[in-house]
């Protein structure tokens, strides 16, 4: 299986456009989309597996050796983010059935969705720092797409919105890849950590690794990048929602985390404090924004933008219980926070409305929805013994572990604000009366259904703790080696 | 007068963002295709080391040519610049058409 | 063989099964199955029991030994008693949520570690939060103020947990000394649960509007898990005995004030607790006896309490004491019942009240703490004057307001008799309890002297409280507003409680709404909905700190290096002419020449190519630009014809700032790049290889197709991406056919993609 580190890229890549030539045939999208999205599942499980047993693995794209060619590597932490997208991916997809009722928002529609799967992927597993700049383009640019095709008048407006700070940013990328060029001679990864390593005081490195920080801190939605988040993600049709907060502003961190892990290894005492107080206070704007919020979908939103504060504080702690605990963040934020964001499109679909206001008495309405919200309410809270009380247990646990006593101080205090919001958005929808106007209609199964695999999910996650804690913990270790890394790539030097 | 390559390309960053924070969707764009310009400049300048002859291989050795690195990237991200730039135009009409306006100071989304 | 059932177990089991039954069989298990567990405890011997090892650390599920077993004990047999009570409550989930609530406050006292009992002090939390939700519209506000209070709680003590773990590194739970941070957190944290002041305004803040069946459970554990935990982690803490003082003394004289009959309940735990705080404060084996058994009686005597005004309340519908009176009439089993709780807490000897608050006291004065006897015994003479004078008089004897009510359904009644029953036994014969203590008891309650010290104190009090009524109201007509007689005699109490007040508005209640409010105003000024502003946050914050962090690693500019002429004229030539197009692009004031200069500067950079030694990039930059500069000529023509645009001086000062600002960043940026070509790069290899391997001779044309194929095939994935986008944009919401023509240009220009989209439109059309 020497190709199997591509196939997570080529599959949806191939799908994508498999789908563009059956635009008339909706039956034959099913299928082929069906098909596709569960071996892409089970291809990223068995790659998961397979460098969990084996190490990480390196593929040397075209034949050609690193660091001339291109090079896929994948390493615990990409194996973990492949896999995570894949499920929040499928549960998207799967909903989106219901959510789109035109065959022709559908065709266009999915095609988009593999587009950025394989965008996404190819983030993940990309070992070129060019390369990288490619998939992120991949990725926006679906994005962009997916987010105005609808063209309902909030998503023209930040869909502009969001690609007039995209593109800005990307242009950075290219003045920062540019730079470590003439710096280094070199785009890959892994030998630009070693042709970096004995010149790592120079300014122009530093000043290299701000740059990516504020071209994956858009991304991530990093405090004062995170302005385009609460009209995107508000926006956007629901499924995508889920995307970006499941998954795709994972990306922006996960890049911070590569950078950080292996090109800048010795900058990362340079960078924590930084990196902290951004974290700090992306956790608190955030939330305090989700506190202001009327409407289910902003809300959830602005609690996006918090929980990467917190994310990204365990990375700022840079040790390796810190990584695991945000690692284990990322994924169960991803899971909780996609079902989350799944069940708001499903109110909007019953009363053509997110705002809280607009709905109430779901109790009596559907218990089933009822206990779905609450479900993703008390991980999201953090509450035994839900996934997410593990999410938030570790990364206190790290914090204190390395004497970083003011983050957690703010976390703790951002905690609180979590669940009053959370709460609150839950027993107004859930408890209080019957909303004015028509009666509410039943959400559709269909609909329920991926809702509820998550919602399962995350309950999951906190029962398998202790096992997935253990891959984080493993995945977060082998980030902290880096000469693992170099050597699968770079071979033995 | 090494000095002037560097003040070339923060031109076209410093202008391309004045161009983007002014009112008129228009000039947003363009402000966006400066910058994307002086992207590219940096970009091919990274392999810059003087002048050197087009990497086109003749009879006699490798020896005396220009990086064609930074050539291969900039080809990347002429292309992909050039994609962006065509939607942000197409979805700059469409905001013109659906939000009735073309000056962003009025697109204003939600507070808070 | 099961080694031990976990009667924590056993109510979980109950609240799992109570959706599947119904009628006679829900009362058997709902009745049965805490009394399963009661009589469980009796079987096993002392020990731990459940234990595993969960990363690295050992969890005891149950630490069975004599203090938790005297918990369990009273517990178990609240939660029958209480059970009895509720039975005829027709929502499943009000049994529900009791039970669990139950079953996490015996997970609380049965765990021998800190982690599990965190786990099951946040289920206790979380499920009790329900039956003040079940209280109706009313009570959701309060129940979420009280999840938050708890939530905050719960992180003190998780925090606490986690340092004091680390710290040393076990998470057994035993004596935990008050010093360093864990410590403080997890004291912190038991004491919100036992309603302390100022951390107790959950507690009458939640209860009295909680559902009338589960306030019985609220007042019953909660509490006294809390004085569990703290009798096993910080018996002897000196601090705890004041703490105790103050809220047995605070808690009756809110009591006093209240008119709302289960808010003076609901002050009066925290009094009680307060007794209990300090008994373990004290320390020595008499005062925790004394707090134990205390905790005990008072677990019973304060569900009978709450049980009679829940009957008053469920049958009357009415909630304060002044709209209440004269029901011994209507109700009076009721009145007989409640009236052997109220003598309990006054502490009436042959009651179970006296046996343990006598112990609290004496405990208290065996250990030398003078101070701490005359106030509990003060508070404890208040207990008498709210609690058996004043609300029995206002409810019960008063003026006869004629309110139609009868005695409650027999099962609510039967709840009573059994928990009036428990008080009167223990109270008959104490060693029951004693026997259940934790240390050996050598205490005897039925003194000549304390019998007389009791009805001195209790005697004395109610001389006052007749003498005061009839002092006030001599034509004793008083009964309308008997609270408004405690305000006017007890002034300063009001002058005192509005200080107070003052102080738990800034606490909770509208420190929730404070909060959205100030979360509203600050957000809105951080996302206030303009590109302009964000793009300014954005592009400025990450200018500086790029300057400030490369600045602060020590770069500096050789000026030699600078000064090194090796320019060519047609180099210069090109600078000057990209800068005076860039320029031109920004300052013309007509959009035609706007962009033609825009496409001029794109020629320009092209001709830079060249001088770069790259053909194949200015011819595509040439292509390239052309296009886009028709592209946007063609977008003139739906875009509005204004471009000059006028400028508030203040915003041009920030655009020039900003833009000034990139410059210079990005200026410096390229200087450092320049000046630090440190290893030789890869290209060297491509020159080599590109014939040998390649089999190429144009080095660029390989790399791009070969060497980085991947990137040219996902670049023209990015593009037809783009083109979908437009085709998405254009097609799916089309409005205007001129638009159409746009699409069709669009793709005329682009690869194949599009046109094969718009074709296969025009086709299915």
């Amino acid at each position: 299986m020497t190709h199997l580190l591509v196939l997570p890229i080529l599959i949806p890549l191939g799908t994508a456009i498999v789908l563009l030539l059956l635009r008339a045939n909706p039956m034959g999208r099913r299928i082929v989309i069906g098909i596709s999205g569960l071996s892409i599942l089970v291809a990223d499980i068995v790659l998961l597996t397979s460098i969990y047993q084996k190490g990480i693995h390196s593929y040397q794209v075209g034949g050609w050796s690193a660091p001339f060619g291109i090079v896929m590597v994948g390493d615990l932490l990409s194996g973990i983010m492949l896999v995570l997208a894949s499920v929040i991916s499928l549960s998207a997809l799967s909903y989106s059935f219901g959510y789109l009722k035109k065959e022709a928002q559908q065709a266009l529609f999915h095609p988009l969705f593999f587009f950025m799967w394989a965008g996404t992927n190819g983030a993940f597993l990309t070992g070129d720092i060019f390369n990288l700049f490619v998939m992120f383009e991949v990725m926006l640019m679906s994005i962009y797409a997916l987010l105005v095709m609808l063209g309902e008048k909030k998503q023209i407006e930040a869909g502009f919105k969001l690609i007039s700070m995209g593109l800005f940013t990307s242009a950075l990328f290219l003045a920062a890849a540019g730079g470590i060029y003439a710096f280094a001679g070199t785009l890959n990864m892994a030998d630009l950590a070693l042709k970096i390593k004995p010149h790592v005081d120079h300014p122009l490195v530093s000043a290299i690794a701000m740059m990516f920080i504020g071209v994956f801190g858009l991304k991530a939605a990093m405090m004062p990048f995170h302005f385009w988040l609460p009209d995107v993600h508000s926006a956007a049709p629901t499924p995508i929602s889920a995307m970006l907060s499941g998954i795709l502003i994972k990306v922006g961190v996960y890049a911070i985390i590569r950078v950080f892990c292996l090109i800048f290894v010795d900058l990362q005492g340079y960078f924590q404090g930084f990196i902290l107080t951004m974290a700090c206070i992306t956790m608190f704007v955030g939330a305090l924004g989700a506190v202001a919020q009327t409407d289910i979908k902003r809300l959830l939103a602005y609690s996006s933008v918090s929980q990467i504060g917190y994310i990204l504080m365990g990375v700022g702690f840079f040790t390796v219980g810190g990584m695991s605990a945000a690692l284990f963040y990322i994924i169960s934020h991803g899971v909780i926070k996609s079902s989350l964001f799944l069940a708001a499109g499903i109110l909007k679909k019953m009363r053509g409305s997110t705002e809280m206001s607009d709905h109430g008495d779901m109790i009596n309405t559907s218990p089933a929805f009822t206990t779905i919200f609450f479900i993703g309410v008390i991980s999201l809270g953090g509450i035994p013994p839900s996934g997410g009380f593990f999410m938030k247990f570790q990364l206190i646990k790290a914090g204190l572990d390395g004497a970083f006593y003011i983050p957690v101080i703010v976390a703790f205090m951002v905690s609180l604000m979590t669940l009053f919001y959370l709460f609150r958005s839950w027993q107004k929808i859930c408890l209080s009366g019957p909303p004015q106007g028509n009666p509410l209609a039943r959400p559709s199964v269909k609909l329920l259904i991926p809702v509820g695999i998550l919602a399962m999910l995350c309950l999951v996650l906190g029962l398998a703790a202790s096992p997935v804690s253990g891959l984080t913990q493993a995945a977060a270790e082998q980030l902290f080696s880096p000469e693992l890394y170099i050597r699968a790539v770079m071979g033995a030097m | 007068m090494k000095l002037l390559l560097p003040v070339v390309i923060g031109v076209l960053f410093g202008g391309g963002t004045y161009l983007m924070l002014k009112k008129n969707i228009l000039k947003l764009v363009l402000g966006l295709g400066l910058i994307s310009h002086g992207a590219n400049v940096l970009l091919i300048s990274s392999g810059w080391i003087g002048a050197g002859a087009v990497p086109i291989l003749g009879q006699d050795g490798t020896e005396g040519f220009v990086d064609p690195v930074p050539q291969a990237l900039v080809l990347t991200a002429i292309v992909i610049g050039f994609a962006a730039l065509a939607f942000l135009l197409v979805l700059a009409i469409r905001v013109y058409r659906d939000l009735k306006t073309a000056d962003i100071s009025e697109i204003r989304g939600q507070r808070g | 063989m099961i080694e031990w059932i976990h009667p924590a177990l056993v109510f979980f089991a109950t609240a799992a099964l109570v959706p599947f039954v119904k009628g006679k069989g829900k009362s058997i298990l709902l009745i049965g199955f805490p009394a399963l567990a009661f009589f469980s405890l009796m079987l096993f011997p002392d020990g731990n029991y459940g234990v595993f090892t969960i990363g690295g650390f050992e969890v005891v599920f149950g630490r069975v030994d004599k203090l938790s077993r005297v918990f369990a004990y009273v517990f178990t047999l609240m939660g029958s008693v209480g059970m009895v009570y509720a039975l005829h409550v027709k929502q499943k989930g009000q049994h529900i949520a009791a039970l669990i609530y139950g079953g996490g406050a015996l997970g609380s006292i049965f765990a021998g570690d800190l982690l599990s009992l965190f786990v099951f002090w946040e289920i206790m939390a979380f499920s009790s939060v329900f039956l003040v939700w079940y209280g109706g519209e009313k009570s959701w506000a309060n129940g979420l103020r009280y999840l938050m209070v708890h939530t905050f709680g719960g992180l003190c003590l998780l925090g606490g947990i986690v340092i004091f773990a680390g710290q040393t590194g076990s998470i057994a739970f035993n004596a935990i000394p008050a010093s360093g941070l864990g410590g403080w957190l997890i004291l912190i944290g038991f004491l919100i649960n036992a309603g302390a002041p100022p951390l107790h305004a959950w507690l009458p803040d939640a209860y009295p509007v909680g559902s009338i069946t589960g306030t019985i459970f609220l007042s019953s554990f909660t509490t006294k898990t809390a004085v569990y935990v703290l009798a096993r982690g910080f018996a002897g803490t000196e601090v705890l005995m004041w703490v105790g003082v103050i809220m047995a003394l605070y808690g009756v004289v809110y009591a006093m004030l209240e008119n709302n009959i289960r808010k003076l309940l609901a002050y009066h735990i925290i009094s009680q607790v307060g007794f209990m705080v300090a008994g373990i404060g004290v320390g020595t084996e008499l005062a925790i006896n004394g707090a134990v058994a205390h905790a005990f009686a008072h677990i019973l005597y304060k569900a009978l309490l709450m049980m009679g005004m829940g009957s008053v309340i469920f049958m009357t519908g009415k909630r304060k004491g002044t709209e209440l009176g004269g029901l011994y009439r209507t109700m009076p089993l009721t009145f007989g019942l409640f009236m052997v709780g109220g003598f309990s807490i006054s502490g009436v000897p042959f009651l179970s009240g006296f046996i343990s608050k006598s112990m609290v006291i004496s405990g208290a004065a065996a250990a030398h703490y003078p101070f701490v006897v005359l106030l509990l015994t003060l508070a404890a003479a208040g207990t008498f004057l709210s609690t058996t004078l004043k609300l029995p008089y206002a409810v019960f004897m008063g003026e006869d307001k004629g309110i139609k009510a009868a005695d409650p359904p027999g099962n609510m009644l039967l709840g009573m008799g059994l928990a009036a029953f428990i008080c009167i036994l223990l109270g008959v014969m104490p060693n029951l309890l004693y026997q259940l203590l934790p240390f050996p008891v050598d205490y005897h309650p039925y003194t000549a002297e304390h019998l007389l010290g009791s009805f001195q104190l209790l005697l004395a009090t109610l001389l006052g409280f007749t003498l005061f009524l009839y002092k006030l109201h001599p034509e004793n007509t008083i009964s309308v507003d008997t609270d408004w007689v405690y305000r006017k005699g007890v002034v300063w109490f009001q002058q005192l409680k509005n200080p107070l007040q003052g102080i738990k508005v800034l606490r909770y209640k509208d420190f929730l709404q404070g909060l959205t409010l100030f979360s509203r105003q600050v957000s809105q000024r951080i996302q206030s909905g303009y590109l302009k502003h964000a793009l300014v946050m954005i592009i400025s914050f990450v200018m500086l700190s790029t300057l400030l962090f490369s600045l602060f690693k020590g770069w500096t500019l050789s000026l030699d290096s600078l000064m090194q002429t090796d320019l060519t004229l047609s180099q210069l030539l090109v600078f000057v002419l990209i800068i005076s197009s860039t320029l031109a692009t920004v300052l013309f004031k007509s959009r035609i020449a706007a962009v033609l200069s825009l496409g001029m500067t794109g020629f320009f950079v092209a001709f830079f190519y060249v001088l770069m030694g790259a053909p194949d990039l200015a011819l595509t930059q040439y292509l390239v630009e052309a296009v886009s500069v028709i592209l946007i000529l063609l977008a003139f023509y739906y875009l509005p014809a204004y471009f000059e645009e006028k400028t508030a001086p203040a915003s041009k000062m920030t655009d020039i700032a900003v833009s000034l600002l990139v410059g210079i960043v990005m200026t410096f940026y390229m200087l450092m790049v320049m000046d630090s070509h440190l290893t030789k790069s890869i290209a060297s290899y491509y020159l080599e290889m590109s014939e040998k391997l390649a089999g190429g001779r144009n080095v660029v044309n390989v790399v791009i197709v070969d060497f980085r194929g991947f990137d040219t095939m996902f670049e023209i994935a990015v593009f037809s991406i783009a083109a979908l986008g437009i085709f998405g944009m254009l097609k799916l919401n089309k409005k205007k056919a001129p638009i159409q023509r746009e699409a069709a240009l669009n793709g005329s220009l682009k690869r194949e993609q599009i046109e094969e989209a718009v074709q296969r439109e025009v086709t299915s059309k």
